[in-house]
C-alpha cells in the first residue's frame, strides 16, 4: 500500500455509493438524508435565501443521481458532492448577481427565532441579547459584503468546522489559496462586526 | 482572544440557523417526486426515440426504396420547372406592349420573335442610260424610302 493510500482515510460511504451506483435507490437516500443537513448549511450560508437554497439542492441531488454512475471513488463521496454543490451555488450566484443587486429583502430573517441561535447568543453574553435581531442582520450584510468565493471559504471553514485540506479538495485551489482568501475575508468582516465583537 | 478570533465566534453563530427535521422530510419527499417524473420523463422520451427507430427502419426496407426515390425524383423536378420558367408578362412595362406591332405578350428582352416582325418590300428602279433615275411609279408606296440626293438632282 502507498503512503498516499495509508493516509487517506477510508470513505465511510463506500458501501452506500456501491449499492447506489447498481441501483438501489434506498441506499441513495440514505446518502440524501445524510447529507442534506450538511449541504443545505453550505449553500444557505452562500445564498442567503431559504427558498433559493431548496431549488439548489433539488438540483444538486438530482445531478448527483445521474452522475453517480460516473463516480469513480478517487475522493470520497462526500468531497465529490460538496464540490457539485459548491461549484452550482457559485453559478447560481453570478446569475443572480448578473440579475440584481442582492437586496436586504432577499436574506432571511428567521434565524431570530431560531431556539439554539438565541441560547447561544444569550449565553455568550446576556448583554447582547437584546440585540439578537440587530446581531443576525449585521452578520448577514457582513456575509453578503464577501465575494462568493471568500463567503464560500468562510462558510466552510469558520460554519461548518472543515479543514483547510478539504476546502483546497472541494474548490480545486491550493491550501495557501484558502488561507489567504480566508485571512481577507476575516479582516473584511472585522470592519462590519466591530461592535459585536467585544 | 484577537480580532479574528472574535470575528470567528460571531460567523460560527451561523451554524444555529438551521432549519427543523421537517423541512428536511418534506425536501426528501419532493426530492423523491422529482425523480419519479424525471424518471417518467426520461422513459417516455426513449420510448419515442425507440418508437422514430422502428419507423426508420420500417422506411430503409428495399420495398419502400423505389416508391420513396421516384416520388422524391418527381417532387423535386416539379419544383425545379415552377422554380425556372418565368412569368414574364407579369413583369412586361406597359411601354412595351404599347408598340406598333408588337403584343403585349412579348418578351422584354429586345428579341422579338418572328411572328411580331413588320416587313416591308422596296423596289428600288434601276437607272436609265444616262444615269436617270426614272420616277417611282404613284403605286409603289415606297417614295419615302428613295435617297434624298438622287429626289434632289431631279428638283
Amino acid at each position: 500500500m502507498s503512503d498516499k493510500q495509508k493516509m487517506r482515510k477510508p470513505d465511510p460511504d463506500v458501501d452506500l455509493v456501491r449499492r447506489a451506483r447498481e441501483g438501489d435507490t434506498k441506499a441513495f437516500d440514505e446518502l440524501v438524508e445524510k447529507y442534506t443537513p450538511k449541504l443545505y448549511g453550505l449553500v444557505y450560508h452562500m445564498t442567503s435565501n431559504h427558498e433559493d437554497t431548496n431549488d439548489i439542492l433539488q438540483d444538486v441531488f438530482a445531478k448527483a443521481y445521474r452522475a453517480l454512475k460516473r463516480f469513480q471513488g478517487k475522493s470520497a463521496f462526500y468531497t465529490w458532492i460538496y464540490s457539485i454543490a459548491t461549484n452550482m451555488t457559485l453559478n447560481f450566484l453570478k446569475k443572480r448577481n448578473r440579475r440584481r443587486g442582492m437586496s436586504l429583502d432577499d436574506v432571511d430573517l428567521a434565524i431570530e427565532r431560531d431556539k439554539d441561535f438565541i441560547e447561544a447568543t444569550s449565553k455568550s453574553d446576556p448583554v447582547k441579547e437584546a440585540n439578537i435581531s440587530e446581531l443576525q442582520e449585521r452578520l448577514n450584510m457582513a456575509m453578503q459584503e464577501l465575494s462568493d468565493d471568500h463567503r464560500a471559504v468562510v462558510t466552510m471553514f469558520d460554519i461548518q468546522g472543515m479543514p483547510h485540506a478539504e476546502i483546497a479538495k472541494i474548490l480545486g485551489v491550493s491550501e495557501g489559496t484558502v488561507r489567504s482568501r480566508l485571512f481577507y475575508a476575516h479582516r473584511q468582516l472585522q470592519t462590519y462586526l466591530e461592535e459585536f465583537r467585544k | 482572544m484577537n480580532d479574528s478570533e472574535d470575528v470567528q465566534r460571531l460567523i460560527r453563530l451561523k451554524r444555529y440557523e438551521t432549519p427543523g427535521e421537517e423541512y428536511f422530510a418534506r425536501f426528501r419527499e419532493e426530492l423523491k417526486d422529482h425523480q419519479r417524473a424525471e424518471m417518467l420523463k426520461s422513459s417516455s422520451r426513449s420510448l419515442v426515440v425507440e418508437r422514430i427507430g422502428l419507423w426508420l427502419k420500417e422506411v430503409n426496407e428495399p420495398r419502400w426504396v423505389l416508391p420513396a426515390g421516384a416520388t422524391a425524383a418527381a417532387a423535386a423536378v416539379a419544383a425545379g420547372l415552377f422554380v425556372v420558367v418565368p412569368k414574364e408578362s407579369e413583369n412586361a412595362p406597359a411601354s412595351y406592349a404599347q408598340q406598333p406591332g408588337v403584343s403585349p405578350e412579348a418578351p422584354r428582352h429586345g428579341i422579338v420573335p418572328t411572328q411580331y416582325e413588320e416587313s416591308f418590300e422596296i423596289t428600288l428602279p434601276k437607272p436609265d442610260q444616262s444615269g436617270r433615275v426614272p420616277e417611282l411609279s404613284s403605286g409603289s408606296g415606297a417614295s419615302g424610302l428613295f435617297p434624298v440626293s438622287a429626289k434632289y438632282r431631279e428638283l
